[in-house]
């Protein structure tokens, strides 16, 4: 008679569970816009008085959100280029296709996985690094701290790295874009046999400075959106060392989550102007 | 303490800079400072595979890029406007063509049958316009020129495929038009007289002779088989080869004895010989008409003397020459050795 129930009361559980989930999302995205908002307000005022950006800070970010992640976006979007050009070569290769590999790499990288590739290296490095300092900086108290000195933490703290990250993502990009071509012409070049002026001309021939210029602003939504996640998460992290921990972890994990929900919007946005 | 390794920064800012830049251009940023001239064309069929930005090429050669696409719905038309890149067109000196005279080298070309035609690249289904002439100039008929499009007209033409079907589609007519039942008829009528013709008994008959005949050859053939063996032949080829070789010997030694026996020599020779002796025999002739005009002188004188004996004392009293003599003068004689054979006699 106790079992109808012990599933009644297993039943409300679970759905007490779903809803707390659902209600945590909803709050979180709640917070997430409210954040989005104060930062807008942020950038509009430093927009009117750039002498209020901290420059010293925004170099710093560039420097290690931009020149340090350099070898590793080679590395991983050369690879990247290597992966595509052989999965393309051995199906083009069954039906005399051959050429079209530097059309397929160079579109795919350009349009694609560039901006995609980037976006996921500096979710790991950057984001996760933002989550991290701030979340610390709240365990310290030091965020109360500037808010009791009358100082904007967002100003003071997310603008600086909003700023860096916008400039150097695009900029990223570019690496990873040229490397990702180069990658899918060894193989090219190496397996099919394929001269390489034949695969510059294909790759250049396929690829239009809209195409191009898309794929980096694509970028900067990626930018914006590891940027506002990794900083919010900090700002909610838990008060003791397991929160910062796991506000590093939720960042990566949002991030990429949100950068590809962004991913597929402006694909279908751009699909909507023929790009 | 937030301090930000400047040099590093600024290199890596300069690369990407100029990364960004250089690829834009060769991404085709550079086209906007190209030269373009336009040209359009006009299509009554379908154009699937073509798109904006499709290449246009002469003769296989990448001169420019379609533009734009337009419908005309009322016309039944498809205009597919086109950029011609200038710079790729020269002129005989090598030197780069301007817009007037790339419009007047088009329009003399058109003149020549040069038209746009859709051709496929390789396998996928997409399409380019290839600037061409047409083969058949004088059965082309292109489509009227539409109004109210900027640009050089190129007349269209029908790609190879679109000829392939439409040969195609004759051929199937042509085929269409054949009677097949008359044929049918035609054809079953024939079969029954064969049928008739090969239930004959007289061909019936031909055909067990024909057989048997043929199973006579064949015994035949058996038996010059079992005779004719590999190792009677390679004696018969052995001895034939022998002989030949005997007769090629005595054909060199039949040679090298008529060039010994000096046969032009031993014939002048003979030659000489038989002349002689037609010589002689003409002398032994003439000798033996002398002793018989002799004979008969002696004759007549004997006749004569018996006739009248005191001729003998008195001598010859002139008489006319109706004689033996004379007719065997006439008839042994020529003229010229007639004359001292008869003073002889006198």
């Amino acid at each position: 008679m106790s079992m109808p129930f012990d599933i009644d009361q297993r039943m409300e559980g679970r759905i007490e569970d779903v809803g707390s989930f659902v209600q945590n999302i909803v709050n979180d995205l709640i917070r997430m816009v409210i954040f989005t908002g104060e930062l807008t307000l942020v950038v509009w005022d430093a927009v009117r008085h750039p002498r209020r950006i901290r420059r010293r800070e925004t170099l710093y970010y560039m420097d290690m959100c931009g020149t340090d992640a350099v070898p590793i976006v080679v590395m991983i979007c050369i690879l990247m280029g290597i992966i595509l050009g052989f999965q393309s070569a051995m199906q083009l290769q069954k039906y005399g296709g051959d050429v079209f590999i530097a059309d397929f790499v160079s579109l795919v990288i350009v349009k694609e996985m560039g901006p995609l590739m980037v976006a996921m290296i500096c979710t790991g490095r950057a984001g996760s690094a933002f989550a991290a300092e701030i979340g610390t900086m709240k365990v310290g108290e030091e965020l109360d701290a500037l808010r009791t000195m009358g100082l904007n933490p967002v100003r003071f703290l997310v603008l600086p790295k909003l700023l860096a990250m916008l400039l150097v993502m695009p900029l990223l990009t570019v690496f990873g874009d040229i490397v990702g071509i180069f990658g899918g012409m060894i193989i090219a070049v190496l397996k099919l046999g394929l001269p390489v002026v034949v695969y510059y001309n294909r790759a250049t021939a396929a690829i239009t400075p809209l195409a191009f210029l898309l794929g980096l602003l694509k970028s900067f939504v990626f930018a914006f959106i590891i940027t506002v996640i990794g900083c919010r998460r900090g700002f909610s992290a838990g008060n003791d060392a397991q929160g910062v921990g796991r506000a590093a972890t939720s960042t990566v994990v949002s991030a990429i989550f949100w950068i590809v929900i962004a991913d597929f919007v402006l694909t279908f946005f751009y699909s909507m102007i023929g790009e | 303490m937030l301090e930000a390794n400047k040099f590093k920064l600024g290199l890596f800012v300069i690369v990407a800079l100029v990364l960004l830049i250089s690829s834009l251009f060769v991404f085709g940023l550079s086209e906007m400072f190209k030269t373009s001239m336009p040209v359009y064309t006009v299509f009554k069929t379908s154009i699937q595979g073509l798109s904006v930005g499709s290449a246009v090429k002469y003769r296989g050669v990448p001169v420019g890029k379609v533009s734009r696409i337009l419908v005309r719905g009322e016309e039944e038309l498809i205009i597919v406007q086109m950029e011609l890149d200038v710079s790729v067109f020269k002129t005989e000196n090598d030197r780069q063509m301007d817009m007037k005279s790339l419009n007047r080298m088009l329009q003399e070309q058109m003149k020549r049958g040069l038209t746009c035609g859709l051709e496929y690249v390789g396998i996928t289904g997409m399409k380019y316009v290839e600037l061409d002439y047409v083969n058949d100039e004088k059965n082309f008929t292109p489509l009227p020129q539409p109004d109210g499009v900027a640009g050089c007209y190129i007349p269209s033409r029908q790609s190879m495929f679109q000829n392939i079907v439409k040969m195609i589609n004759q051929s199937l007519s042509n085929i269409a038009s054949i009677n097949i039942p008359e044929i049918s008829r035609e054809l079953s009528s024939i079969l029954k007289h064969t049928n008739n013709i090969l239930s004959d008994p007289k061909i019936t008959r031909t055909i067990a002779h024909l057989e048997q005949v043929a199973q006579k050859l064949d015994q035949s053939l058996g038996n010059v088989n079992k005779t004719l063996t590999p190792k009677k032949l390679d004696e018969m080829f052995n001895l034939l080869s022998s002989d030949l070789r005997n007769f090629n010997e005595l054909i060199v030694q039949v040679k090298q004895e008529i060039e010994a026996a000096k046969i032009s020599k031993t014939s002048e020779a003979f030659r000489n010989s038989l002349n002689s002796v037609s010589e002689t025999k003409m002398a032994i002739i003439n000798t033996l008409l002398r002793m018989d005009q002799t004979l008969d002188s002696i004759t007549e004188l004997v006749n004569t003397v018996d006739d009248d004996p005191s001729v003998l004392l008195r001598g010859k009293q002139n008489p006319p020459l109706t004689g033996r003599g004379d007719r065997i003068k006439t008839k042994f004689l020529p003229s010229s050795a007639a004359a001292p054979a008869s003073g002889g006699a006198q």
